[in-house]
């Protein structure tokens, strides 16, 4: 009997926990929700073979990814290409959801922009700083998708 | 005067000494892991690396207070006629220092964390196969770094009492008080959970007020023990009656007319001088001798006396 009450204690503290975990973190400027409403807006430093643009299209290994990564999540993509310099100043102004081409983990924009976790041990997306809902679902989505294909 | 036996506590100090330094042993290895823990989770919080910080200055008293026991008690010999006592003073004044300019650094920086609006970036970890945000592991690194030492620190608040050890009173004393800083930490980190970027500089900011706090009493208490001050109580600060006391004592003597006394502290004792106006016709070696012992017995703080007959006492 005594354990009955236990267990349901222990479901009630884990059902609370996996219901705070699925809402927090929230991101400060509120990323998440706008991507949601308007679409995912990531600015795109041409760099192939992780992305390529011809005529009207954008190719690549990080445009499929992020593609993909839209797609599950039910998410419009908005791409806009541009100069790193110029993204990355996007990016702090929280213009742009996301920038992508090829970045190391170890890339100097460290200081600008929050990283998520290697897809493939080396590259790295770039997100706005504090805005860690968009972390959170960037990581999960390479954590369940890419990371263990490559180990 | 004879060169004093090395120091020893009285038999029911021993023990407390003893378990004072066993216990400060294991505050070393718990704040070893503590740190190591943190260290790993930090990540981007400016709350995290500030009460990390915190937590490594930790090893500073219980480090000082178990290299110090190891000097304070050698014996008096003739390049260090008084002993080794202040051993304790001077370990006590570096970890103030450091402390002090710890906690000054610590100000700085997360004042520089909240103007320049820094919004910290936590992703997630990779914990047993599953992905958690690094918040939750870092507020449950937290729990880690405040319970038992909560628990520490309130074993080792009346040893240092006992013992008259201001190194461990104030060891112990921060680390009751560190669920304090653990909490703010805890705070910053769910108000970054609920997309408030500056609660985690803030509680920086909070917790390195409270470094900074800890470091300017201790300095200045350090530095007023090296300033030979009247002996004060570890937890009071207030005036040591025990001086008072041998003022008492000495005036009752027959062969006294009048008498002042005057000690300071040297770590866990006293040492200290007494002037006498003696009665005339009186044998004042042998009262002086005599004295000696008396005050030997009276107190085991009252560890070095010096016995002065003079013709009257100087004006104050």
């Amino acid at each position: 009997m005594k354990l009955k009450v236990a267990g349901s204690n222990h479901l009630l503290l884990c059902s609370l926990l996996l219901f705070i975990s699925c809402n927090l973190p929230k991101d400060p400027k509120s990323s998440w929700e706008k991507a949601k409403e308007v679409g995912l807006i990531v600015g795109v430093i041409e760099n192939p073979p992780y992305t390529t643009k011809t005529e009207n299209s954008f190719s690549g290994t990080e445009i499929a990814i992020i593609n993909k990564f839209a797609k599950m999540n039910r998410l419009k993509v908005i791409y806009n290409i541009g100069n790193e310099s110029d993204l990355i100043e996007k990016l702090e102004k929280y213009e742009v959801n996301l920038v992508i081409g090829g970045f190391d983990k170890k890339s100097v924009w460290s200081e600008k922009a929050g990283f998520t976790r290697p897809y493939d041990k080396q590259h790295v997306f770039l997100v706005p700083k504090g805005e860690n809902k968009m972390l959170v679902k960037l990581e999960e989505f390479i954590y369940q998708n890419l990371e263990n294909e490559k180990s | 005067m004879k060169n004093p036996e090395a120091f020893e506590l009285p038999e029911h100090l021993v023990s407390k000494f003893e378990e004072a330094k066993k216990l400060e042993w294991i505050t070393l290895a718990y704040l070893i892991s503590t740190i190591i823990l943190m260290y790993l989770v930090m990540g981007s919080s400016q709350a995290m690396k500030t009460a990390w910080l915190e937590d490594a200055m930790g090893l500073l008293p219980a480090i000082s207070f178990l290299i110090a026991s190891r000097f304070a008690y050698k014996k008096p010999n003739s390049e260090f006629p008084y002993g080794y006592h202040r051993a304790f003073s001077i370990a006590y004044l570096a970890g103030a220092v450091a402390l002090f300019a710890m906690g000054c650094f610590l100000l700085i920086d997360s004042a520089i964390s909240l103007i320049k609006a820094e919004h910290p970036t936590i992703g997630t970890i990779v914990l047993f196969g599953k992905q958690f945000w690094l918040g939750w592991v870092m507020i449950l690194a937290l729990v880690w770094a405040s319970l038992p030492s909560v628990f520490i620190g309130y074993k080792k608040l009346p040893l240092a009492k006992k013992l008259h050890n201001k190194i461990l009173y104030t060891d112990a004393n921060t680390q009751k008080a560190d669920y304090t800083t653990a909490f703010a930490a805890m705070l910053g980190i769910t108000g970054l959970a609920f997309g408030l970027w500056w609660a985690d500089s803030a509680a920086a900011l909070f917790i390195s007020f409270s470094v900074l706090k800890d470091g300017y009493t201790n300095l200045k208490t350090a530095v007023l023990d090296l300033m030979d001050r009247h002996p004060v109580h570890v937890d009071t600060q207030n005036n040591d009656d025990l001086v008072e006391g041998i003022r008492g004592v000495v005036t009752e003597w027959d062969w006294v007319l009048e008498a002042d006394v005057r000690f300071r502290e040297q770590g866990q004792v006293y040492f200290g001088e007494v002037f006498i106006v003696p009665i005339n016709d009186v044998d004042i070696t042998f009262e002086v001798e005599k004295g000696l012992k008396i005050l030997e017995d009276y107190h085991w703080k009252i560890y070095q006396v010096t016995i002065m007959p003079v013709k009257s006492l100087s004006e104050k």
